[in-house]
């Protein structure tokens, strides 16, 4: 029995090393690779350079697709919240026919192939509209999946409302829109905040939707693909090295910040238990005769 | 309806309607009605030179079926072959994975973990494909190790996986790509399930294979069916990957598809595109039929 716990236990922790050294390698040798002068991309012959981030940042087309894609990613951002709100308050407020229905048309793009998105979004707007292709026509297509992605996080979050708070401001004569601003959009707010970094992120890394939908313009990662077909070079390294390390830095003050947040609310129900003790004893006190 | 008139005022509903109404129909419904008119008629070329006929027509699909020209019904075959096995191949990798991090991991090593698994899921799968080009090209890493040992160099983007006919370079990536996909929607599956009931399980007798049967995989269903799902469609939906590890030998579907767009065939484009889309549809019915889930549970 105790054996074959222990076997277990480092059968476990192999397969822990192997699946994160898969998973990790790949990204810390791609990053190694920015600082080596070679002009291919290659660890042999190391010798430390920051060449290829000087050679990275003087790319102009590299610029002007960091400049489309934030462009995309802001409208899409607007676009997504929009809809998803109006999406979430239509499934879990509203009575509407056909709910099961209008959901499954709502969220049928996140389970369609990206480049059926990109596709049929071009035909539509380009071939069929005679708009030009460019970035807000991708902007269009990845709303389309984007949005999806946000109603859900607010239908998640619209179910656990007490609606009676609503009812409450209405019956002491606020107006619907007063409501609206003033309980329901407050209550909503970790949603909204979510659900924004979500769109900008889910836009901003997007390829295939964007690549099918924009015509000959460039973003950021349509930038890099191209510059990866063309023939590999370290400047494409020392972006990545960029985005690797932003993203760790992000996810490290964002849990931080989730745990200091976690610690004040412990802090506080253990102030408000010796309040309640405190209180407790002193009813008590005062109900024992003198 | 007057109820809600009361509740959100008539400015509120009119904004619920209208942007669900812009949603579905601008971004949703009609680009798809037209992708499969475009899809039903021929290209205005073929039909210049009297190959097909002007209205509604089954001749953009043709392609798929011409057993003589085979190359795109092979690819379609390929991609859907390869696509399946890494499907099933993630969901094995993930599953003792997802278990792990979910009932057996501590807070700490999970949080860090979690971080660990965020860094790739964050850069994009453009970077994913390229640092796999980079270590398994001719003189990559990986061959350098496999000539350390002794061995011949491999040829990684020429050597054809047998019967999923797609080359080892592609396979690797595309499992690095989307295995990931496939590990969150069972973490969050599991987390919900009490610990209390393994613990009783076990403590009555049952061996750990019958608890993962009969209670942790019953538990887990909709995040098992979830998982499958988003694989299957991202790997069978990819492009970039195929193009930067796919090598000459194999090519995807998406390649194809891309390919009729490139010669500004948009009717054929649109039908592969299509039938690419129906294929997702299938598989999404099956998973669904198979694990008895909802369209509500996948997405959750």
């Amino acid at each position: 029995m105790n054996d074959s716990r222990t076997l277990i236990t480092w059968a476990t922790r192999a397969y822990l090393v192997i699946f994160f050294g898969y998973m990790l390698f790949p990204m810390a040798y791609m990053s190694l690779l920015a600082f080596n002068t070679s002009r291919i991309p290659t660890h042999r012959d190391f010798t430390f350079t920051l060449e290829w981030f000087g050679a990275a940042w003087e790319d102009q087309r590299m610029w002007g697709g960091l400049e489309n894609s934030v462009y995309i990613a802001l409208l899409v951002v607007a676009i997504s919240i929009t809809l998803g709100l109006g999406g979430a308050l239509m499934l879990v407020r509203l009575q509407v026919r056909a709910k099961g229905l209008i959901y499954a048309i709502l969220v049928s793009p996140i389970l369609a192939p990206g480049i059926v998105l990109g596709i049929s979004a071009f035909i539509f707007w380009s071939q069929q509209l005679g708009f030009r292709a460019s970035w807000w026509t991708a902007a269009l297509a990845q709303s389309s999946f984007v949005s999806a992605y946000c109603m859900l996080i607010f239908m998640a979050r619209l179910q656990r409302f007490d609606t009676t708070l609503e009812e409450a401001g209405l019956d002491l004569g606020a107006n619907p829109r007063q409501v609206f601003w003033r309980i329901t959009v407050p209550y909503m707010r970790p949603a909204f905040l979510s659900a924004a970094a979500l769109a900008f992120l889910q836009s901003f890394e997007n390829y295939t939707t964007t690549y099918f939908s924009i015509g000959a313009e460039n973003t950021f990662t349509i930038f890099i693909a191209n510059k990866v077909r063309q023939g590999v070079t370290p400047a494409v390294n020392a972006l990545a090295f960029i985005i690797i390390a932003a993203t760790i830095i992000a996810a490290v003050v964002f849990e931080l910040r989730r745990r200091r947040r976690e610690a004040r609310a412990a802090e506080a129900a253990r102030q408000a238990q010796i309040v309640d003790i405190e209180i407790a004893g002193s009813l008590r006190l005062q109900d024992t005769p003198a | 309806m007057r109820e809600a008139v009361k509740r959100f005022g008539t400015l509120g509903v009119a904004f619920i309607f209208g942007s669900v109404a812009v949603w579905a129909l601008l971004l949703i419904l009609i680009p798809h009605l037209m992708l499969i008119d475009y899809a039903f008629h021929a290209n205005p070329g073929a039909v210049k030179k009297g190959l097909a006929e002007a209205g509604f027509t089954v001749y953009s699909f043709l392609p798929l079926v011409d057993t003589q020209d085979d190359l795109a019904l092979r690819t379609f075959i390929r991609t859907l072959l390869t696509s399946g096995v890494i499907t099933v191949l993630a969901l094995v990798i993930c599953y003792p994975l997802a278990y792990y991090l979910a009932k057996v991991a501590t807070n700490k090593w999970l949080s860090i973990l979690m971080l660990c698994l965020l860094i790739p899921y964050w850069v994009n799968e453009v970077l994913r494909a390229y640092a796999w080009r980079t270590l398994m090209a001719k003189h990559g890493l990986v061959n350098q190790a496999f000539v350390g040992l002794g061995f011949q160099p491999f040829e990684f983007f020429n050597y054809e996986l047998p019967i999923i006919d797609s080359n080892v370079a592609l396979f690797v990536g595309l499992i690095y790509s989307y295995v990931l996909f496939m590990i969150f929607p069972m973490f969050n599956a599991m987390e919900s399930l009490d610990k209390n009931q393994v613990e009783a399980a076990r403590d009555l007798g049952a061996s750990w294979v019958r608890v993962h049967r009969r209670i942790v995989i019953p538990h887990a269903k909709p995040g098992i069916a979830s998982g499958c799902i988003v694989t299957f469609m991202l790997t069978a939906g990819s492009y970039i990957v195929p193009v930067l590890l796919g090598g000459k030998s194999s090519f995807w579907f998406t390649q194809a598809i891309e390919s009729q767009f490139s010669v500004l065939n948009w009717n054929g484009g649109s039908a592969y595109s299509l039938v690419l889309e129906l294929v997702c549809l299938v598989f999404v019915m099956f998973m669904m039929r198979a694990f008895r889930v909802t369209l509500r549970d996948i997405t959750r």
